[in-house]
């Protein structure tokens, strides 16, 4: 384990009930120095590691380890204070009435001030250029706008690793250059990334390492 | 397993369920539900299933049994604290009459999902009620496990946002809660309005008269069912009225 090391598994292995799918022995180490994108095929497993990692789905064996804590010892509200986690479907992350509130929410409930709030919330809606929307009700927006509506949400709380579940689906080329530029400046300010997406383009531009799930269960190293 | 027609088993569970909300006799409740499990194993219902979701209501024994105990003045006293009964053989019995009543209800569901939805929408269309009423009381149940499935999924996101539920007060918590059915009925009405469309470009009620592949009939194991139905209904109202 490097010092960079921050999310770490051990021979962990998965398997949902009443179904053939198993994730078996899976090792590796996500670093905060990396943006890691994670590539497979369809069914191979990569959302369900993204899910493992954290904490919504549990691990039949091994061991999964968060900032050198033990992922068993967190609550689901912690690990989310560690690792923002954007959701393939941004609806299921989408909470409030307005966008505005949607994304300061969980400040207000975690006691930050009202200002630091403002401060927060207004810069991360103007970099996501979605300041715009601030008033909207956010179920009525599209579904890129969702998308960064949900990214909003996770970045606001300054988590130290991003999981991102396919970010790219509903962006246009110049909202995906945008976000490849954000997730460049997250990671120079020691934001580690791990991006599970089929857009080869979008990875080889902004990832430095790439994992590949296979699809009997096992993942390799494809480029450091 | 004997494969029952979706009426029998529909006859049987409205059977079972009416005895199980309105008999008020202990002995007579623990024999309905003995023989709503027995029905349930016949059937091929999921038993065990059907206990694990009662495992939390199991915890309201002790909560009705208490509060029955400190607002209903009959039985005798088990215990008291500064002389107000916390516990009284009444209270108690109450307790067990609710998990009873209970248990027959989640037993009965069970039957019910033994056959498949296609099945009951045609039981329910051969028993003379409306397609599209039938199509609907079947679409109902199939959401049902669908919304417990958002509500959860919802639940999970929300913590994942940073909300440490453990530290932060009953006010909090309360609004917590309230964001919680923003998605949840957000999420459903989009559902529900796919299903909709989707049922109107497959030709739903374009046609005033349907024709089904699927013709249900009566083996004679249905019939003893439905006879059996009938016999324990009669059975238990009439001792039921005479135990009062």
């Amino acid at each position: 384990m490097n010092s960079q090391t921050y999310i770490e598994v051990k021979n962990m292995s998965f398997c949902y009930p009443r179904s053939q799918f198993r994730l078996e022995d899976i090792s590796l180490q996500l670093n905060r120095n990396d943006i890691t994108a994670l590539v497979g095929e369809n069914g191979s497993g990569k959302t369900t590691l993204g899910k493992i990692l954290t904490g919504i789905l549990k691990p039949a064996s091994g061991e999964i380890q968060i900032g050198k804590k033990d992922i068993k010892t967190l609550d689901l509200g912690e690990i989310g204070k560690k690792v923002g986690y954007l959701f393939q479907n941004p609806e299921k992350q989408i909470f409030a009435a307005s966008v505005y509130e949607d994304v300061s929410f969980p400040l207000e409930i975690n006691g930050v001030s009202p200002e630091a709030i403002k401060d927060r919330t207004e810069s991360i809606l103007k970099e996501l250029e979605i300041d715009h929307l601030k008033d909207k009700y956010p179920f009525n927006l599209s579904h890129g706008e969702k998308q960064r509506v949900a990214l909003a949400g996770i970045l606001v709380n300054e988590t130290e690793y991003l999981i991102l579940d396919e970010p790219t689906t509903a962006l246009d080329t110049d909202r995906k250059e945008l976000l490849g530029r954000m997730l460049q400046k997250l990671h120079s300010q020691g934001t580690g990334i791990l991006i599970i997406s089929h857009d080869e383009i979008f990875i080889n531009k902004f990832c430095g390492r790439v994992l590949k799930m296979k699809q009997k269960g096992g993942i390799t190293d494809e480029k450091v | 397993m004997k494969k029952f027609d979706p009426r029998s088993k529909l006859i049987f569970v409205i059977a079972v369920s009416s005895l199980g909300v309105f008999i008020k006799d202990l002995y007579l409740l623990s024999a309905v539900t003995i023989l709503s499990l027995a029905a349930a194993q016949m059937t091929g219902g999921n038993i065990i299933r059907g206990i694990r979701k009662l495992k939390t209501l199991y915890a309201m024994i002790i909560v009705i049994a208490v509060l029955q105990s400190i607002f209903n003045n009959e039985g005798r006293v088990l215990f008291e604290l500064f002389e107000i009964p916390l516990m009284t053989t009444a209270g108690l019995e109450r307790g067990i009459e609710f998990i009873l009543r209970m248990t027959i209800i989640i037993i009965s569901a069970t039957i019910i999902t033994t056959s498949t939805s296609r099945e009951m929408i045609q039981g329910l269309v051969q028993l003379k009620i409306p397609y599209e009423i039938a199509f609907l009381v079947s679409l109902g149940i199939r959401f049902l496990p669908m919304l417990t499935e958002e509500i959860k999924d919802s639940f999970t996101a929300l913590k994942l946002r940073g909300v440490v539920l453990k530290n932060i007060s009953l006010k909090k918590k309360i609004r917590i809660i309230t964001y919680l059915f923003l998605p949840v009925i957000a999420g459903t009405i989009k559902k529900a309005e796919k299903i909709a469309l989707s049922m109107e470009t497959k030709g739903f009620r374009a046609k005033k008269h349907r024709t089904s592949y699927l013709i249900l009939k009566y083996s004679k194991s249905d019939y003893y069912l439905i006879a059996f139905s009938m016999i324990i209904l009669l059975t238990f109202t009439y001792l039921n009225n005479k135990l009062k």
